[in-house]
């Protein structure tokens, strides 16, 4: 975490994950040429180029919609998720590689623009089986750009998280017009038993990872919704025996969903929502006397929501009560900063 | 159990989450390979054409600028002592037909040049014995002439036909472009065919040969602005066939001798066939 911004912060982390992650795009391109070269050696450089970095960037786009539900699977998949956004990025340039060569290949050097031809050479727009699917890679391509252009914690803090969350959500939607645009492109064209069953592979990992991820989430909210004994406004949440030391328990209540942390024989409640990227706080583990987000390691004092000087990001705060060994939280919010007395036990 | 936590500024990962970074990196190095051997093994093959992007060629035969743009190369006389002639396309630099670049020479010498026995440089693409020249140097292009006078050539009337087949642009096709058909390049045929450049009819014979066609509408005349929107397609032509020297030539009515055969079970649809 950082108070000023820097084009990027570099730590021994980073610079592992992106080496990791060139080496990984290198060693694609070189077995997907050298073999292209050897099995097919009268194909043009140029097909070579568009076929090799419109493969590579999908087959990247399923490995960053992979890491969000593993890591809700497994959170040791954690550090796939600390640097997501440089293999976004990465991600861009490669598709926008590919989408500048095929539109130097198949629209330039005519009588009209080349990006206007995109639109206007195949025309079969009412045709499901016709459909013009480059068009459907060019706003793939838009989304993919607009996420890259505002990946950086300036756009976060300036479109405000919540909007900033939105807009990369958008990459669900670029996943799939890629599909259509695989399907109706190069699927259609080479009608082999292995590029229709990677990409339906692909789309099978992708839907049941998320499937699992939820159907996870959603047994942690039903059990939870069970604790309904309500004590002037509180909820019992749990024993305090079940919640590890320096670490949390998230509990979804009226709507409020709250990370409740013990530590140091106190028990204190904040929001679960990071106000970086909105990871789960409760996830993640006290650490030098804070809560530290998992994702990013944003940190939060756990009596106020306070990030230390001189940071400013704050969490909403919450009353905590323990009776008899149980927790209670009423998930009534103080705004978000606000001291509350942690509870005793 | 030990209670580890990740913290990507910390400079290492605890030992659990780099365990399980290490067996994914180890998986990633055997997927990537694997995905991207199944997805050049399952291509088809390309077109076994050529383009001599780096070898510019001079070539010397008699210009004919209408309907389609060549030169009449003379192959030497067969066994009956008959002039035979080989017909190489013209076609200007980018997507774009010969014309401007032929007009501009001719306005640049001062006289028609169609007819004439001329030298050309440009480079060459070719198939299956097909082969095209695009013409990149514009007036550098024309390296002389001579008033050699023009042989009659071969042209026969082979009757009607109805044919199946692809109509492609025969510049990518004959190895601008690999491949240079099918759905990806519809685009880009419709910018050559639009640009001038003359449409290209393919068949596939029941013995896999491929047979080619150079098409012109009933009347002999460029049809490639009203045919663009079925390239890519497979598509019925009902038409007159004729040879002019090694070129079949396909000339049919746009409004009648051309069926799409589409959506894909049309295929198998009993379609009128010419002069039914």
């Amino acid at each position: 975490m950082s108070n000023t911004y820097t084009t990027v912060q570099w730590n021994r982390q980073k610079r592992r994950y992106d080496k990791i992650m060139v080496g990984g795009m290198a060693l694609y391109l070189l077995v997907f040429s050298l073999l292209q070269l050897r099995f097919y050696p009268n194909v043009t450089p140029e097909t070579l180029i568009i076929r090799a970095t419109g493969t590579l960037a999908f087959l990247m786009l399923h490995i960053i919609l992979c890491i969000g539900p593993l890591t809700r699977l497994n959170h040791r998949f954690m550090p796939l998720l600390y640097n997501r956004r440089h293999l976004g990025v990465a991600t861009f340039l490669v598709g926008a590689t590919h989408g500048l060569f095929n539109l130097v290949q198949f629209h330039s050097l005519g009588y009209i623009d080349p990006l206007v031809s995109l639109f206007i050479s195949n025309t079969h727009y009412l045709s499901w089986q016709d459909f013009p699917f480059q068009v459907l890679g060019f706003f793939a391509l838009l989304i993919l750009f607009l996420m890259a252009a505002t990946s950086h914690d300036f756009w976060l803090k300036n479109l405000s998280p919540a909007t900033w969350k939105k807009l990369h959500m958008l990459v669900y939607l670029a996943y799939a017009l890629l599909v259509l645009h695989v399907m109706l492109g190069a699927v259609q064209l080479e009608q082999s038993l292995s590029w229709i069953g990677l990409t339906g592979a692909g789309l099978i990992l992708i839907v049941g990872l998320h499937l699992s991820a939820a159907t996870l989430e959603k047994k942690r909210l039903l059990a939870q919704a069970q604790a309904d004994a309500i004590l002037e406004g509180f909820f019992e949440i749990c024993q305090v025996e079940e919640i590890a030391e320096n670490r949390a328990k998230m509990v979804f209540l009226n709507g409020e969903n709250i990370a409740v942390f013990k530590y140091k024989d106190s028990i204190s409640a904040v929001n679960n929502i990071c106000r970086h990227q909105h990871g789960p706080i409760g996830e993640g583990k006290i650490i030098d006397g804070c809560i530290t987000c998992p994702w990013h390691g944003y940190q939060y004092y756990p009596q106020n929501g306070q990030s230390p000087p001189p940071f400013t990001e704050k969490l909403e705060t919450y009353d905590v009560k323990v009776v008899n060994g149980k927790v209670w939280v009423n998930p009534a919010p103080y705004p978000a900063g606000t001291e509350r007395p942690a509870a005793i036990f | 159990m030990k209670d580890e936590f990740y913290i990507g500024w910390q400079d290492k990962a605890p030992v659990s989450y780099a365990q399980k970074i290490r067996q994914w990196i180890l998986l990633m190095i055997f997927i990537i390979p694997a995905v991207s051997a199944l997805l050049v093994l399952g291509q088809r093959p390309f077109a076994d054409s050529t383009f001599e992007i780096t070898q510019l060629r001079t070539m010397e035969g008699i210009l004919i600028r209408e309907p389609i743009p060549c030169l009449k190369m003379p192959l030497g006389s067969d066994a009956k002592g008959i002039q035979q002639f080989q017909r190489i396309l013209l076609i200007g630099f980018g997507k774009k037909s010969a014309g401007p670049t032929l007009d501009a020479i001719e306005r640049a010498q001062g006289q028609i040049l169609n007819g004439k026995s001329v030298k050309l440089a440009g480079k060459l693409i070719y198939v299956d014995g097909t082969l095209a020249m695009e013409l990149t140097e514009g007036l550098q292009t024309f390296k002389g002439f001579s008033e050699v006078p023009d042989a009659p050539s071969l042209h026969l009337s082979l009757g009607e036909a109805t044919l199946r087949g692809e109509i492609l642009d025969p510049k990518c096709y004959l190895g601008v472009m690999r491949p240079g058909e099918g759905k990806p390049h519809r685009s880009c045929a419709i910018r050559c065919l639009e640009g001038g450049i003359p449409p290209f009819f393919k068949i596939t014979t029941q013995e896999d040969a491929r047979q080619y066609f150079f098409l012109l509408d009933a009347h002999g005349q460029p049809v490639h602005d009203k045919i663009a929107r079925y390239v890519a397609d497979e598509v019925q032509l009902c038409g007159a066939i004729e040879q002019w020297d090694d070129w079949y030539i396909l000339k049919i009515d746009v409004s009648e001798g051309l069926q799409r055969l589409r959506p894909y079970w049309a295929k198998d649809q009993h379609l009128r066939m010419c002069n039914n």
